[in-house]
């Protein structure tokens, strides 16, 4: 038995079905464009506003492909600010933590100190200075924008798209997750030595469930009316794509899992998030339906189930290595079974992630031993297909407008 | 009130002396601490841990849920640890077996934990 997944003739037509050339995945000067094209670009997702929840709080976000470190701080007035973590005196990176609450940033090496709003409030014995003029000597404003609890940020100094324009139709559905409290956050990562794509598309397609998770996720994920774990339906937002995931209902948990899942309402429960924009279909109506995974162009997974949420970096150090991290993110626990299926989440999600560990490092070398020049994607793997079309389109974009791209 | 032979740092609420021996090991605190742990005991000692918590869990969930999760005792503290610390070993038992736990825990040395969740 099989689930024939939900997607459009349209998409399917417009997804093509050839072989997909791997040198996307491995040449330098095609990584440099991917930099300079997209990442420097377009809109990132990064954090959620719950991170930077109340004035004085803030969070210092590395894009690392781009050497930038962002510092994203709830000003006094209530406002989310971001800014380059890099001090306007001899461009030293001002703050060395990576979350707190503060009334200042004070630079370590001379002591520059800048306001939460970005404004250099002092700077220890100034008169030596040769008229340094504070007021044009703030901190860099980077582009930050917030969709429902999400935040993102766009290193472009002029972006060109307002974050509403480059979400689509995406931006009502994630403005709606009724996830708004979900505040408690627990995470973790890792470098994999292998490109970033090829990451991302790891966690954009049930395939390699049977196979990489077969002692973990199999047979939450595949069964005998799904053997090979098709997902239940492939959607496409412009350069963003969305998927639902098939759970079995008849699968027979193990004893902690079993109290994981009574306590915590988890496994067997159907994912349909109530509140959630979304379209109406069979596949979103299935019993079966477990977790939506939505991918936003450029980087970032977000997965989300009733009880839980995780956000997904992969975030590109060069064409070939990858650090990923996961946040996940759960509703304040009332109870201790509550609490305790968290942790059961917690560790089936790690669990899972390392055995992913596992295979990657043994594709970089097959891509780029010269022996094949081509991938070739399942239709399972339809997800990794859109994200390397998307990245062509945008890569190879140099006179038309970006908005133009993905439609 | 008899008084119990072990050290303060293991006492636990009353109803769970039987698994105070288990308390030095194995109440940790951390969510990094708790897989690091996993990767560094040995088989052995995950099934004993495991086998001598399971049938008491849900005694522990009953008794950490008569007091709030915030502000509660140490003792009650270091029980929830315990039973927190059995979901990350029943990986190890219900989900990888003794070969692919070696693996597991290979690839887990390289991960990271960069943040713990807030609440205990």
């Amino acid at each position: 038995m099989t689930v024939v997944t939900e997607i459009s003739a349209a998409d399917v037509e417009k997804l093509g079905t050839g072989p997909i050339p791997n040198k996307i995945y491995w040449d330098p000067n095609w990584f440099s464009a991917e930099r300079d094209r997209v990442f420097r670009r377009v809109w990132l997702c990064v954090a959620r506003t719950v991170d930077v929840a109340s004035p004085g709080n803030y969070i210092v976000k590395d894009i690392e492909t781009c050497r930038a470190s962002v510092i994203i701080a709830r000003g006094r007035d209530g406002q989310l600010r971001a800014f380059h973590n890099v001090c306007s005196h001899r461009n030293m990176r001002v703050c060395l933590d990576k979350k707190g609450s503060t009334a200042r940033f004070t630079c370590r090496y001379h002591g520059f100190s800048y306001d939460l709003d970005g404004q250099l409030r002092s700077v220890p014995d100034e008169e030596y200075f040769f008229g340094l003029d504070k007021g044009a000597n703030g901190l860099t404003p980077v582009a930050l924008e917030t969709c429902g609890t999400f935040i993102f940020i766009n290193l472009d100094p002029k972006p060109k798209q307002q974050l509403k324009e480059f979400l689509g139709e995406l931006y009502d559905r994630l403005e709606s997750f009724p996830i708004g409290d979900w505040a408690s956050s627990f995470s973790f990562g890792g470098e994999a030595p292998l490109n970033w794509k090829c990451v991302m598309d790891n966690f954009q397609e049930s395939y390699h469930f049977a196979f990489t998770h077969a002692r973990t996720v199999v047979d939450r994920a595949t069964g005998s009316a799904n053997v090979f774990g098709h997902s239940l339906s492939f959607e496409f937002f412009g350069p963003h794509r969305v998927l639902t995931n098939w759970g079995n209902l008849d699968h027979k948990c193990a004893p902690v899992e079993q109290l994981a899942a009574e306590y915590g309402g988890g496994f067997g429960q159907s994912a349909i998030l109530v509140g959630l924009k979304d379209s109406d279909s069979a596949a979103k109506r299935s019993p079966n339906l477990s977790s939506y995974a939505y991918s936003l162009f450029p980087n970032v997974q977000i997965v989300v189930a009733p009880s839980y949420m995780h956000l997904i970096q992969f975030i590109p150090l060069d064409a070939e290595t990858t650090h990923w991290v996961v946040t996940m993110y759960f509703p304040k626990a009332k109870s201790a079974g509550e609490r305790l299926s968290q942790e059961y989440t917690m560790a089936i999600a790690k669990d899972v992630i390392t055995e992913d560990m596992s295979v990657f490092p043994h594709i970089q070398d097959g891509m780029m031993c010269g022996a094949k020049e081509f991938v070739n994607f399942h239709r399972n793997e339809s997800l990794c297909r859109h994200l390397a079309m998307m990245i062509q389109a945008y890569t190879e974009e140099t006179t038309r407008g970006q908005t133009e791209v993905g439609r | 009130m008899t008084v119990r032979p072990n050290d303060r740092a293991s006492r636990l609420p009353d109803g769970f002396a039987d698994l105070e021996p288990l308390v030095p090991d194995w109440a940790v605190a951390t969510k990094a601490g708790r897989l690091k742990k996993r990767i560094d005991s040995t088989a052995e000692e995950r099934q004993r841990f495991y086998d001598t918590t399971l049938p008491r869990m849900r005694d522990i969930i009953a008794l950490v849920d008569q007091g709030s999760l915030e502000g509660m005792s140490v003792e009650v503290a270091r029980l929830m640890q315990l039973a927190l610390m059995m979901v990350e070993i029943s990986m190890t038992i219900e989900l990888q077996n003794p070969v692919s736990e070696i693996k597991h825990a290979e690839a887990a040395r390289l991960v990271h934990v960069y943040s713990e969740l807030d609440s205990l």
